[in-house]
């Protein structure tokens, strides 16, 4: 018996640009570092995340590598909302990383993987005393967001009899637009030094960095170029002023990953600047930028999508075909926007992991679930698919298993492939029973009648 | 009084139910690649391989019970599986104008 595929009839439309693009894999996507998908998702479900081991350290190495061979002091910390898996954290933290957290849960979960409180830089707008004062108590690196935390840490800070150890999040124009003004203390308008005043006359905090965080995915690297000149030369400032050196300048993250935006023109593989860039734009400000070189100050990054979204895959499989009203094919995956929440900006690239003809066809990509707003992809050709294949969607490692919805359905299981091949399960699959158990019904409510 | 007829494809579905020929247009031309020209619209398809012995079929005649015995007589597919497949392939097919009911 012959294989089959669909029998299909596709007009051509001649001068009219296609809106669907076009295709982009000629090839299945059959086995992930060695490991069969088909087999992943007999074992593991579907639909069903899978990472890569090997590739989170390869992408962390390579990124240690542009910046270690041009700054002298380099110190990358793992950000954890991009992705806090406990599996994940700890192959960063094996790597040398740190932990960048913006949350006393993702403190806590830094904590709990081992990492030293002096280890854990604690950024974000919403810290309460309770977080403040653990922070303090072990050590941690403050990073202050606006002028009533900084007050309210300078009253922990008096009472507790400790020093704490501080940075200030600074807002910048660095040529971009959107700026980002709503986080940190801004420079051009002197906020930022009114902030860095009111520290120094702190005898209870030791303003140690500065930081900044200038925007997301971000593709120009002289906006990083204008953003390490602006926090060296504020170091610069307080150098002359008190005679204070800052021990580091962190200058976030924001890097962009290989995947594309929605309404970008060309594949975002092939726009964005390599890690070597970025690394390129930043040490040359901080050494040009008449710090001494004896005094130069250490360089934190913060970078979470460009060294995750890369080793992240999510397994799915077709769960029905159908037309339109206007004629377009529409394909309904049994993953949708609850899982892949990164698919609201991106036009995620998508194969199939079983063999395919040459025939393509232009198609919605839906989720399963019952609401409008749930659209993979709004046009993509992708080769015949059938009810039950699979296909494997690319580059989800960032945000998608932290942003992820628990909306209708359950979160699938999350495995993580070695460097030798091995298969773990790093994240079990909810159960309604994972739900229920934090519910509680009153008694007058537990029976139907 | 307006002639009122119902569209093209819902003829086509219904030929199909009740297995009446549906017959391909006699000024279509299809090459053995696959490639279709409809000279009446100036429009040109492309098709695949199992869409183009469908297209074979209706030119010798055959009814859509004996192209759905023919296929499943040579390829992996289940019968449902094929026939919802088989319903939407036959009304691109009407939708294009290339076949007509018989």
């Amino acid at each position: 018996m012959l294989p089959y595929e669909r029998p299909i009839i596709t007009r051509y439309n001649p001068g009219i640009t296609n809106k669907f693009g076009s295709r982009v894999d000629y090839f299945p996507f059959t086995q992930i570092d060695g490991v069969p998908v088909k087999k992943l998702i007999e074992a593991y479900g579907s639909p069903c995340f899978v990472l890569s081991e090997r590739t989170i350290r390869d992408t962390y190495r390579n990124a240690l590598r542009a910046f270690s061979t041009r700054y002298p002091k380099v110190q990358f910390a793992w950000s954890y909302k991009t992705n806090y898996l406990n599996a994940v954290c700890q192959v960063f933290h094996q790597e040398g990383a740190w932990a960048e957290v913006v949350s006393m849960f993702e403190y806590q979960k830094a904590i709990l993987n081992g990492v030293p409180g002096e280890q854990i830089l604690f950024n974000g707008p919403d810290k309460t005393a309770d977080d403040l004062r653990i922070a303090l108590q072990n050590n941690s690196l403050i990073h202050i967001d606006h002028f009533d935390e900084l007050y309210l840490l300078s009253e922990i800070v008096r009472d507790s009899g400790k020093k704490a150890r501080v940075a200030i999040r600074i807002n910048m124009d660095t040529g971009v637009y959107p700026q980002w003004d709503r986080f940190g203390f801004n420079y051009e308008n002197e906020t930022a030094w009114e902030a860095v005043q009111k520290i120094m006359g702190q005898p209870n905090m030791i303003l140690t960095g500065l930081h900044c965080h200038i925007g997301t995915y971000m593709l120009s690297t002289r906006a990083y170029h204008l953003a390490a000149t602006k926090l060296a030369q504020l170091a610069l400032r307080i150098k002359g002023q008190y005679g204070h050196r800052i021990a580091y300048i962190d200058i976030g993250g924001g890097f962009a990953s290989g995947n594309t935006l929605k309404g970008s023109y060309l594949q975002g593989s092939d726009i964005i600047p390599t890690m070597d860039d970025y690394a390129e734009a930043i040490s040359t400000a901080l050494l040009g930028s008449g710090i001494p070189t004896a005094e130069l100050p250490s360089l934190y990054l913060e970078a979470g999508r460009a060294l995750i979204d890369d080793a992240g895959y999510l397994l799915g499989s077709v769960v029905a075909i159908k037309r339109l009203s206007d004629g377009r094919r529409a394909t309904i995956m049994d993953f949708g926007v609850n899982l892949l929440f990164t698919s609201f900006w991106y036009d995620h690239r998508i194969t199939p992991a079983q063999e395919f003809s040459r025939h393509t066809e232009d198609m919605v990509v839906y989720g399963p679930l019952c609401m409008n707003i749930d659209v993979v992809r709004e046009n993509i050709s992708l080769p015949l698919l059938n009810r039950g294949d699979h296909v494997v969607v690319h580059r989800v490692g960032a945000y998608n298993m932290t942003q992820w919805m628990q909306f209708i359905s359950m979160r699938p299981n999350v495995v993580m492939i070695d460097c030798e091949g091995g298969v773990h399960l790093v994240r079990a699959r909810e159960t309604v029973d994972t739900l229920n158990q934090q519910e509680q019904t009153p008694d007058h409510l537990q029976k139907i009648q | 009084m307006h002639d009122i007829k119902p569209p093209l494809q819902i003829l086509l579905l219904g030929a199909q139910n009740e297995n009446q020929e549906v017959k391909v247009n006699k000024n279509i031309a299809i090459s053995e690649s696959g490639f279709i020209f409809n000279p009446g619209t100036g429009d040109s398809f492309s098709t695949n391989s199992i869409g183009q012995e469908v297209i074979r079929m209706l030119n010798e005649g055959k009814t859509r019970d004996e192209i759905t015995q023919g296929i499943l007589g040579r390829y992996e597919v289940e019968k449902g599986i094929l026939e919802k497949d088989l319903d939407d392939y036959f009304f691109m097919l009407g939708t294009y104008h290339i076949v007509h009911n018989g």
